[in-house]
């Protein structure tokens, strides 16, 4: 069974890493991204931005700057993955992307890394088979790195990180 | 001025009228022959030795004067008599003073009719030449070098006392660079490492896994050094030299502090693009080191306005 966007984010905030936006703003957050792509929002994109994700550890969430004066609006990122197909929703700290496939049709959608070397033109490794699993091995991250975790650790959280359609996970991309 | 004069004693005791009298007759003796006949009596005195005393020009004057005056008195004037050119003038000024005759130097002037006469001199020595006394000057050098040298070769034992203490040192200094330099000899004989010169060479890209890790770690370095993490100053951690081109610089940590900046994320996003830009410009050949650090530095003044400080107030926001 697995976790809801949700619950992972309860979960993570339950252990201290996860980090709420002050306000909430998540109603227009979604109307803004909704029309930046097009009039279609993925369901686990939207229960993220409802969750009012700031950030988990030291991956920023990236969000739309909303207003209620709509010139003063700001896409931000939104729209840096959109030849790759893809939203961004969390950056690693150090120039690259997380992003959401948006290729995925009614499919639950894969989170895929988009390194800023390639400038973002195609995802280079699987970061979770789908939202909630990405945000729990996203916690994780810099913990497994730190404790050095053998190869492909991230399978006993997401057993089908491996499948994803679009790139391999971390240990087997290029 | 001359009333306030002291009277002399010479006038007070012969009477004032006789003073003049004298005065009157040693002013009149003070003509251009007493001062010739001076010259001439200090030129014969320097040459017979006994210099007369004579440190001021009317001292001479005066010298002059008094020879004269007994060369009077003893009736001494008759040039014939006494041979004197001097003497010969003397009593008359000299008609041809410095223009008819030529000037001869005083000491052709012997006063043979000086009071005391001159002692016949000794047959003059003759007088050393320069080249002489250079030619002594030269034997004693010589002279003295071979003492000198004869000396320093009794003494040589001494030397080995004395030099021992620095010796020593040297000889092991010497020695440590005797082998040094026959081990360079040794090592330039080895294949040329052109290991991080020669891109070809270097090691191979850091994998995904690689740079994945590298970045949390430099996420991890920024924090610690600067107190705060990229993300909470507002940025993100930009390698200035890029993860993908790591592998060509072996020896140094992609993740020194002097690589990485803390950068705000629209910088940070115009240099990825330069970057890209940079790569695609190569042309597909691996970029060489001076290429890499060129690129860095000219990206560094582009990025510099952006660049996030701890307890800095950050930057506007780029237009």
């Amino acid at each position: 069974m697995e976790l809801t966007v949700s619950e992972a984010c309860r979960r993570l905030e339950a252990q201290g890493v996860l980090k709420r936006l002050p306000k909430d703003h998540s109603e227009g957050i979604v109307q803004q991204v909704r029309e930046l792509l097009g009039g279609r929002i993925p369901a686990d994109l939207e229960a993220l931005y409802r969750e009012r994700v700031a950030s988990i550890g030291d991956f920023r969430a990236i969000l739309p700057k909303w207003n209620a004066n709509p010139e003063w609006r700001r896409e931000g990122e939104i729209r840096a993955l959109e030849p790759a197909r893809a939203v961004p929703i969390f950056t690693d700290g150090s120039g690259s992307l997380y992003g959401l496939d948006l290729s995925a049709g009614d499919q639950s959608p894969a989170v895929y890394f988009f390194d800023h070397e390639d400038l973002f033109d195609r995802p280079r490794w699987a970061a979770g088979s789908s939202l909630s699993n990405f945000l729990l091995l996203l916690a994780q991250h810099d913990q497994a790195i730190h404790e050095g975790r053998p190869t492909g650790w991230e399978l006993s959280i997401d057993p089908n990180i491996d499948r994803c359609p679009r790139a391999p996970p971390l240990w087997l991309a290029d | 001025m001359a009333g306030l004069q002291p009277v002399r004693d010479d006038a007070r005791a012969e009477g004032i009228a006789e003073w003049m009298e004298r005065r009157r007759r040693e002013v009149a003796a003070r003509s251009p022959e007493a001062e010739f006949a001076g010259r001439a009596a200090w030129a014969d005195g320097a040459v017979a030795g006994e210099l007369p005393y004579a440190p001021r020009p009317s001292d001479v004057v005066t010298l002059g004067a008094r020879t004269l005056q007994r060369g009077l008195v003893l009736g001494h004037n008759d040039p014939d008599a006494n041979g004197s050119t001097f003497s010969a003038m003397s009593g008359r000024p000299p008609a041809s003073w410095g223009s008819v005759r030529t000037p001869v130097r005083p000491v052709a002037y012997r006063l043979a009719s000086t009071a005391v006469p001159v002692a016949p001199a000794a047959p003059a020595r003759p007088r050393p030449t320069q080249e002489d006394d250079m030619a002594k000057l030269r034997r004693d050098q010589a002279a003295f070098k071979d003492v000198v040298r004869e000396e320093s070769r009794r003494n040589s034992w001494m030397a080995i006392l004395a030099l021992a203490p620095i010796a020593v040192p040297l000889l092991a200094e010497g020695a440590a660079l005797l082998t040094g330099r026959l081990a360079a000899s040794q090592l330039s004989r080895a294949p040329l490492n052109l290991l991080g010169r020669e891109p070809s060479l270097a090691r191979a890209p850091l994998a995904r896994a690689e740079k994945d890790v590298l970045r949390s770690s430099a996420r991890k370095r920024v924090a610690k050094a600067y107190g705060e993490s990229a993300s909470e100053l507002g940025g993100e951690v930009h390698h200035r030299v890029a993860l993908r081109s790591a592998h060509l610089f072996p020896n140094a940590d992609p993740n020194r502090l002097a690589n990485l900046v803390p950068l705000m994320r629209e910088a940070h996003v115009i240099a990825s693009r330069a970057e890209a830009e940079f790569v695609r410009s190569l042309a597909g050949r691996p970029p060489t080191q001076a290429e890499l650090m060129a690129h860095a530095m000219r990206l560094d003044k582009l990025i510099e306005p952006y660049v996030l400080r701890a307890g800095v107030a950050r930057p506007p926001p780029m237009p």
